[in-house]
């Protein structure tokens, strides 16, 4: 009996020696990206996150970018317009631009300038002390040294002052050691390149995450998972990437004239903004030009989640929509969304 | 509004790259009611110039600038141009109004939101008490003295970053459109106009927005009325609103656009935009001519104005034209008037005729751009003359190329060039490089000896031939003609009659040309596919040269060619005409560039290898085996038609898989050689045996099978 009890114990040790995976995200709850440069809520965001019972708001707070005399600088920081709605925790949420890791350009204090900011932004605009930050940047091997040094020390400083830290995980960095965070949040979009009119779908594509996913059974970093609600009116003169052509109204039979589902043929010349903002880089809407509209139907998202779930089976108890917009949460019914979020 | 600004400068300056460009011509919109200033911060021309005035320095833009940086504990050390001149004259309320608007001005530097100091609630209070006081400050300032608009628009900017953008409206309202026009009123204005927008009384905003010419802000607020429907809706709330002034104008500059981008008519086709479209245009036509006869406008020069000149994107110029020639006579602007005497040029300019009514009336015309051009010139205003350089580049020297007035189109584009804004006049027009110099270039030797003739001929014939000579001026001297020509005539390979040119061309004058490191170092009698010739050190700067390279070569190929034919010389003329060909290392002999992406740019130019080519053909078919070996060398080394090797991905794993083309000449070419060493192996040359390219084309064309040995094993 002894012996049995014996080898049944040595077979769990040996399984527990052998499964590496990491534990669970802190605090899990419905959460969503907020990430344009005015925080303004219109009543249907307000209702769409009463409605969904969303607790989390990844708040983008600024952008940091390469300054002049080799340091960092903010830039596209947030403007507080508009409170945040009642009972939604707050996680500021910092997107840094890879070439600040690039040689010669100093980031030795910037730890201390990030958490400094963020929290005297939290307190100028009544916002309750964080419990969390994350910060997001597409690092790769070059960057990595430089990016997993700053994540150390922010780290260090939030939990000393009882705060985690989080960062966002790329698919391709699945490959990489992961970083020296309390946890990551996957980000399943953005998996081909919008630019190339051949990708059928740069938004997301299971094609493009399924190489990925055998690393995630051992990753050894607690996941949640982001899934993509927005999508891209992307334009085109050839094969060449013109713009996104944000203001583009599709339904223009002037401008624009449907060929297929999810392409358009301009039919005459105009400028066009190419970014949300009155101040947006304007490029040029040419007869022969095309609009190709690219969605995630949610068909797909259903089947990933499956697919995400059978590698990490607890990354959906927390999942984050990317990004709440009035014309996003438009997108799918009240009930595609509830399975979105259902872990 | 900031945001705009930065955006209209970076536009501007970006349009102003493109400008008098040799390659990326640009087409201006012809259709314009609006001053197009509108790229620039409204009002800042106006401030620069006043501060240039009150100092006496020209290059004051730096100090008003770095304002912000003055040290107001050390004000009376400082450096800055402004603040100096203010404490030299003594002038006690310019020194006010300067410390007043600094402190101002660090307050929005504090206020930078993309600083890494993060303002607290604390400091948030401070600098907004700082804001109030300095607004106190401003309304005392404004009730008189000479800075009373200046303060006026200080309150108003306090007021904006104090987020109390709706006291603007008061602000103007009580007191500051009372004031002198000057451009500090106008930037009050175009507060004013944005407290409105926060309002939501858009439709007076967009007034004031399109009396400041701020078309960038008007676009903006407008985006979601660009086509007919939008424009029809904006009529019946309001025949006059301003709003119609710019959706009108983007109609038809959109139309203008796309008729501009339609050189592909099957594509045009096939998109339906020579339907759809067209039936958008002829929608709108009707509906101005409607809106004409109704009466309601009080623009209808703006309105017919826009019917005649999309009537002329339709292909009817001759109603367009008498349809614009009632625009100009129509109630309306003076500018809206103008708009429609530009469009009829517009469509007028595409005659190109040789008469003298005609000459005469395109005289007039460019005579009254000119005016219209310098009276715009200190608002920064370039639309005049950038409809010289469209009718000129789109439709005049195009049509007198056309109709056999070289000379005419020539000096038409020396005209554009000159007036551009970023033509250097310490230079020539040669010099400048600009349209005129690609259009000289471009000449043929004929063209050039007739427009030479043309500028040297006492009689001009019309007035607007006269006044473009007279443009051109001493532009071009003797010894251009001379290289020019010299040059063209050995290009078109006429070597014979460019000697006399050539031996008029002092050295001195190639020395200072831009082709002189290329004819210092290199050689014309070097076989090209025996050894290139790079260029040591700076190839940008000219060098002196000991001969006119020119001129020997034309000797050398005269020479050769008064020689009994034979094989040897037969390919040692071959080898002569292709190092000058656009191919060779010595093309500086027959152009004065040349670029990686160059392929035939001139008439008769490609000539020069078709001739090398036929040249070789004997000496490759000779009995001597080393003239043999050399001629199939070289015919295999020029490329011929398409490229000897493509290649693609293929399979799963994108295997970049290289083929040969077998549809191009290089490839028998390459056969011929190919058998040629295969032949002899043994005494073939080294330079053939060890060539990359034929053991490419060897491997491609010629796999290796398996031995015999190995088939036995199996």
């Amino acid at each position: 009996m002894l012996k049995r009890y014996l080898i049944i114990l040595i077979g769990l040790l040996a399984m527990a020696g052998c499964n590496r995976k990491a534990g669970k995200v802190p605090e899990p709850e419905r959460s969503v990206y907020y990430w344009r440069t005015t925080l303004h809520f219109s009543d249907a965001e307000r209702q769409w996150l009463k409605e969904h019972q969303v607790k989390k708001l990844f708040l983008r707070f600024f952008d940091v970018v390469p300054g002049s005399d080799e340091g960092t600088k903010p830039n596209a920081t947030l403007r507080f317009t508009d409170s945040i709605p009642s009972g939604m925790e707050v996680v500021p949420t910092v997107f840094i631009t890879e070439d600040c890791f690039s040689e010669g350009w100093r980031t030795d204090n910037l730890p201390s300038l990030l958490v400094d900011r963020i929290l005297q932004m939290c307190e100028t605009h009544d916002i309750a002390q964080p419990r969390e930050i994350q910060l997001d940047c597409d690092w790769t091997r070059s960057s990595e040294t430089g990016y997993f040094h700053l994540l150390q020390q922010v780290g260090s400083l939030l939990h000393a002052k009882g705060m985690r830290l989080s960062a966002t995980i790329r698919l391709h960095q699945l490959r990489m050691t992961p970083p020296p965070v309390d946890y990551g949040a996957l980000m399943l979009y953005n998996t081909g390149d919008a630019t190339d009119r051949r990708c059928p779908n740069p938004i997301l594509s299971m094609e493009a995450v399924e190489p990925y996913l055998k690393h995630l059974a051992d990753y050894e970093l607690p996941l949640c998972a982001a899934y993509p609600v927005f999508g891209w009116k992307l334009l085109f003169g050839g094969d060449k990437f013109k713009a996104i052509a944000y203001d583009v109204d599709l339904n223009d039979t002037t401008l624009l004239r449907r060929r297929s589902a999810d392409t358009y043929v301009a039919i005459s010349s105009r400028e066009i903004a190419s970014g949300p903002a009155a101040d947006a880089v304007e490029a040029h809407i040419n007869p022969g030009d095309e609009i190709l509209v690219r969605e995630v139907p949610f068909s797909l998202l259903q089947a990933l989640k499956k697919r995400v779930e059978e590698y990490a089976p607890h990354i959906h108890e927390q999942v984050i929509i990317y990004d709440l917009k009035t014309e996003n949460i438009k997108r799918y019914n009240p009930d595609e969304y509830e399975t979105i979020y259902h872990p | 509004m900031k945001r705009f600004i930065i955006l209209s400068i970076f536009i501007a300056s970006m349009m102003a790259a493109l400008a008098c460009g040799p390659s990326a011509r640009p087409r201006y919109y012809v259709f314009s009611v609006f001053p197009t200033t509108q790229w620039q911060q409204v009002g800042y021309t106006e401030m620069v110039k006043y501060w240039t005035d009150y100092t006496g320095k020209a290059d004051v833009e730096m100090d008003v600038e770095y304002l912000s940086l003055v040290d107001l504990d050390k004000f009376e050390a400082s450096d800055n141009a402004l603040v100096k001149a203010a404490l030299k004259k003594g002038d006690n309320e310019t020194v006010k109004y300067l410390k007043r608007l600094i402190a101002y001005l660090k307050i929005s530097d504090r206020m930078n939101p993309n600083a890494w100091q993060y303002p607290s609630k604390e400091d948030m209070e401070e600098m907004k008490k700082e804001l109030r006081n300095i607004r106190n400050s401003a309304r005392v300032g404004k009730i008189k003295g000479k800075y009373q608009a200046q303060y006026a628009l200080l309150e108003m900017r306090c007021n904006m970053a104090l987020d109390q953008t709706e006291l603007n409206k008061k602000v103007w309202t009580s007191s500051t459109y009372k004031l002198p026009e000057s451009p500090y009123r106008n930037m009050a204005k175009g507060l004013y106009a944005h407290a409105l927008v926060k309002e939501g009384k858009i439709h007076d905003a967009i007034k004031i927005y399109s009396s400041l010419g701020d078309i960038a802000s008007i676009k903006w607020l407008v985006r979601k009325k660009r086509n007919l429907k939008g424009i029809e809706e904006e009529y019946a709330a309001d025949p006059n609103s301003a709003t119609l002034h710019f959706l009108v104008q983007d109609f038809v500059n959109n139309a203008q656009e796309t008729k501009d981008n339609a050189h592909n008519l099957e594509m045009m086709q096939y998109v339906e935009a020579t339907t759809l479209y067209d039936d958008e245009i002829r929608r709108f036509i009707a509906f101005a001519k409607q809106v004409v006869a109704e009466g309601k406008t009080q623009s209808p020069a703006m309105w017919q104005a826009a019917a005649g000149y999309l009537t002329s994107m339709l292909g009817n110029d001759a109603e367009a034209s008498s349809m614009l020639l009632e625009a100009m006579n129509m109630a309306g602007t003076g500018r809206m008037k103008d708009n429609a005497r530009v469009c009829r040029m517009a469509v007028e300019s595409k005659k190109a005729e040789n008469n003298s009514d005609y000459h005469n009336y395109i005289y007039t015309e460019l005579k009254w751009l000119a005016n219209k051009s310098m009276a715009a010139k200190a608002s920064g205003d370039m639309h005049y003359n950038q409809m010289v350089e469209r009718f000129v580049y789109e439709n005049l020297a195009p049509g007198y190329m056309k109709n056999g007035n070289a000379s005419l189109a020539t000096n038409l584009i020396a005209l554009a060039d000159k007036q551009c804004a970023y033509f250097d006049h310490t230079r020539s027009l040669i010099d400048n490089r600009g349209e005129f110099w690609t259009q000289i270039d471009e000449l043929t030797a004929a063209e050039m000896q007739e427009y030479k003739r043309y500028m040297q001929a006492g009689n001009h014939g019309s007035t607007l031939e006269q006044m473009l000579v007279e443009v051109v001026g001493k532009s071009i001297s003797e010894s251009d003609y001379n290289d020019l020509i010299g040059t063209k005539l050995m290009r078109e390979g006429k070597f014979e009659p460019a000697i006399p040119y050539l031996k008029q061309v002092p050295l001195s004058y190639i020395s200072k040309q831009a082709i002189s490191p290329y004819m210092a170092q290199r050689s014309f009698r070097k076989e090209y596919w025996m050894g290139r010739q790079p260029l040591k050190g700076d190839a940008y700067t000219p060098v002196q040269v000991r001969s006119n390279q020119k001129l020997e070569f034309c000797e050398a190929v005269v020479a050769l060619e008064n020689s009994p034919r034979s094989e040897a010389n037969d390919y040692r003329l071959a080898t002569l005409l292709y190092q000058a060909s656009y191919k060779g290392d010595c093309w500086y002999l027959t152009r004065y560039g040349v670029s990686v992406y160059d392929s035939v740019r001139y008439r008769d130019e490609a000539l020069l290898i078709s001739q090398t080519i036929d040249l070789l053909k004997a000496p490759a078919a000779s009995k001597d085996f080393r003239t043999k070996e050399k001629a199939l060398y070289a015919l295999a080394s020029i490329p011929q038609g398409e490229e000897l090797f493509t290649g693609e991905y293929v399979g799963k794993d994108y295997t970049y898989v290289k083929r040969v083309n077998k549809n191009t000449p290089q490839y028998t070419a390459f056969e011929n050689l190919l058998a040629f060493y295969q032949a002899n192996p043994a005494k073939t040359s080294a330079f053939v045996k060890k060539c990359d390219v034929l053991k490419q084309f060897r491997t491609l064309t010629q796999p290796k099978k398996k031995t015999a040995a190995k088939r036995r094993k199996r």
